[in-house]
């Protein structure tokens, strides 16, 4: 048994429900007449109410039943999913989240908040078109059934079912005792009973299936229509509010909330993983104690312990991934409050939600997205009479997107505003001290003055874009994660940010070098190609290395040198070429000593700043190496090579 | 009033089955136990007293109903509050026989 708190369940439950309630009402804006859309807002609202009510959540019980009462009106196809409904409901769910998560959710809030959702109702009905008289439409349905075995132990009452079977039409019930084994083999706390009821409703199938909503994963349930439908109803009227959509049958139903997954505590995963990490250390001991040995059993087994720890590694990250939907769902409503903050037409698109990172990269990516998302909108898309104005559709476009390539993955906020003023960005840059006045710059470097610490362009400071702090942070966050961020602009056309991030932060394949007598990791995903730095090169090059590979030059750094070795090169030094972004650079080491199961470790609080490397690990032999950060190593390296080129 | 552990304890031959006004979750075990040590002999229940009446206890009385039929017994409800009637009802459960044979479900 877990000890998992009762209430704490409750809430992270709340939580999929609010989700699954927004995402639902978002869409429904889109699409008002899509009956799945309305039954699963319905039947959210219903879950949370019902299991609010449980878990002793009263208020939100009671707040929350005007809104089922609303969008039950809607499945009914009685009052019309309206704009204001909608986004009446929407603004109710956050005064739900507020009440789920215990904040301060003043009664005076939910009260305007029902009126509105009120007078939404009365408007919707007052707009909808008149329907024509429809003829009640009852239909017989034999409903048999069971319920677990634990179901009255853990509080289900069948009473309550019947009641509610009753409500939705004429019923005959029975009690099936046929089932029920005789007194010396019954256990009295199991429910062991059934029962088949004959209904008569003009409600749907799927009402009848909400009757048994909390319990239908595990019980026995069987709904079978007796008859045809003892009445037919007129034509519909024109414009007939919802879509008929073939009721789902309660295995299928089964079928797809078993998509089953299991809630696991994200803590207990992480402790999960510092095991694996320390698995995947003692394996590496192990494999070097094996190399060293001449026991052929020892090294079979050696050998079959990194097989084993290899893929339970990869068992586990693959574990931690979640896919990025999961994040992305949120910021639909972000961009819903925006447009409705700011005046403008947007249009939200997402690609790639399928893709999956790390749960902790993507706890840490949400904030920096915001952000992100925040200035495409306040600061990138232009207001309708401009856009018009600018031979543009009124509506702006911001897209988010994402893509795994190699052991990163690639998100991008692509936007089709006005895009960067870079003579703002000068100006301003210079306003602050940040360059000197008139200054050489690419349009790279331009564009990267936008994160530094403070600097901000926006004419008017607005509650969305923030007060100059945001853009340095996001670049902290980041690199924080290990990534990196990159922007492109076209004036007039838009703006793209790019974030490269890698997939895990736990562990990585590495390439363990050896520099001098340290040695270091450098990320196995980074690494193109490895070739021998002949001596001669060594010789040729100065100032700024530069070999040549397959006619190409690439440009290369001497490690040793950028970390101080004070030591003779090795004879037969080494070049590993990396990829950082568009290009790629050579680390010249003194020995390749092979790949290595790198589990990351930070570094201290003291070292932290230092951006060259990311972290550390431990070795088999119980030492330590550093991790090497490529893209700051490679900035780091073209710094040294400027200052040695500037003092001749 | 007696407690339906103290009836457990002193069951008294030939006089009604005196049951709780409260069964709940918690009193079916005790009922369950309670019936097991009258079995095999004819049975009078006084559910006059009865205020609350729960699934499970209801289920233990069903199938006491059965287990008594089909040891050839008779089973009796001699006295039944409103309460108990109308949740039995509610329950959609099988009239109480004195007929020992063996009880089916029934529409209500």
């Amino acid at each position: 048994m877990s000890g998992a708190d009762p209430v704490e369940t409750f809430r992270l439950e709340a939580q999929d429900l609010l989700e699954q309630i927004e995402q639902g009402l978002l869409d429904l804006a889109h699409r008002p007449h899509d009956r799945s859309l309305i039954d699963s807002v319905f039947r959210g609202l219903h879950t949370l109410k019902g299991s609010g009510a449980m878990f002793g959540f009263d208020a939100l019980a009671a707040f929350t039943h005007h809104c089922e009462s609303a969008f039950d009106r809607v499945r009914k196809g009685v009052t019309p999913a309206s704009a204001d409904l909608v986004a009446a409901v929407l603004a109710a769910q956050d005064h739900m989240r507020a009440l789920a998560e215990g904040r301060d959710a003043p009664h005076s809030v939910g009260d305007a908040l029902l009126e509105r959702l009120q007078r939404a109702v009365e408007e919707a009905n007052a707009d909808a078109p008149d329907a024509a008289p429809v003829r009640p439409v009852a239909t017989t349905w034999k409903v048999r059934f069971s319920l677990p075995a634990d179901a009255l132990a853990n509080g289900a009452k069948p009473l309550a079912l019947l009641d509610e079977l009753r409500e939705l039409g004429d019923c005959t019930v029975a009690a099936l005792t046929d089932v029920l084994p005789p007194l010396e083999a019954l256990v009295p706390t199991e429910c062991h009973l059934a029962w088949d009821v004959r209904l008569t409703t003009e409600h749907p199938r799927a009402a009848i299936e909400d009757v048994f909503i909390f319990l239908i994963d595990d019980m026995s349930l069987e709904i079978e229509a007796l008859d045809a439908p003892q009445a037919q109803p007129d034509a519909p009227a024109e414009g007939d509010p919802i879509e008929d959509v073939p009721a789902e049958g309660v295995a299928e139903v089964k079928a797809s909330r078993a998509a089953e997954t299991v809630r696991v505590p994200a803590e207990r995963l992480d402790e999960l993983m510092d095991r694996v990490g320390e698995l995947v250390i003692a394996q590496s001991r192990l494999k070097q104690l094996a190399a060293a040995s001449i026991e052929p059993n020892l090294r079979a087994v050696a050998e079959e312990i990194e097989r084993l720890a290899g893929e339970l590694r990869d068992t586990m990250l693959v574990v931690r991934m979640v896919p990025i939907a999961q994040m992305f769902g949120r910021f639909r409503r972000l961009i819903h409050d925006l447009a409705r903050d700011t005046g403008k037409e947007i249009e939200f698109s997402t690609e790639g939600e399928t893709t999956e990172l790390d749960k902790t990269v993507i706890e840490r990516l949400a904030d920096p997205l915001v952000h992100l998302i925040r200035n495409a909108a306040d600061h990138g898309l232009e207001t309708p009479g401009e856009r018009l104005a600018a031979g543009k559709p009124a509506s702006g476009q911001v897209v988010l997107a994402a893509r795994q390539a190699g052991a990163e993955v690639i998100i991008t906020i692509t936007d089709d505003g006005r895009g960067v003023d870079r003579a703002r960005v000068r100006a301003k840059a210079e306003d602050v001290g940040l360059i000197a006045p008139g200054a050489v710059l690419n349009d790279g470097e331009l564009l990267q003055l936008i994160f530094h610490p403070g600097f901000s362009t926006a004419k008017t400071i607005t509650n969305l874009s923030g007060r100059g702090v945001g853009m340095d942070v996001v670049k902290r966050t980041i690199e924080g994660l290990r990534g990196s961020i990159e922007m492109t602009s076209e004036a007039g056309k838009g703006s793209q940010i790019s974030l490269r991030i890698p997939l895990t932060l736990a562990i990585i394949d590495g390439l363990l070098v050896r520099v001098g007598t340290g040695r270091y990791v450098i990320p196995l995903a980074a690494v193109e190609e490895c070739v021998e730095l002949s001596v001669e090169q060594d010789m040729r090059s100065t100032g700024r290395s530069l070999l040549t590979l397959r006619e190409r030059l690439v440009p290369f750094i001497r490690l040793r040198d950028l970390f101080n070795t004070g030591l003779a090169p090795d004879p037969h030094q080494k070049v590993v070429v990396v990829s950082t972004g568009h290009e790629r650079v050579g680390l010249v080491v003194d020995q390749i000593l092979g790949d290595h199961q790198t589990v990351i470790k930070s570094l201290s609080a003291v070292h932290a700043a230092v951006e060259t490397f990311s972290g550390a690990t431990i070795l088999g032999d119980g030492g330590v190496a550093l991790i090497l950060d490529t893209s700051h190593l490679v900035a780091a390296g073209q710094r040294q090579d400027a200052q040695l080129r500037a003092t001749g | 009033m007696s407690t339906v552990s103290e009836i457990a304890n002193h069951p008294v031959a030939g006089e009604p089955l005196q049951l709780d006004a409260v069964l709940d979750l918690g009193a079916a075990e005790r009922l369950h136990a309670q019936l097991m040590g009258l079995r095999g002999r004819p049975l009078e229940i006084d559910a006059s007293a009865v205020e609350r009446l729960g699934g499970l206890c209801v289920q233990v009385l069903l199938s006491a109903q059965k287990t008594w039929a089909a040891d050839g017994a008779a089973i009796r409800l001699a006295a039944a509050s409103p309460t108990f009637e109308q949740t039995w009802a509610l329950f959609a459960a099988p009239p109480f026989a004195c007929d020992p044979a063996p009880q089916q479900g029934a529409h209500a």
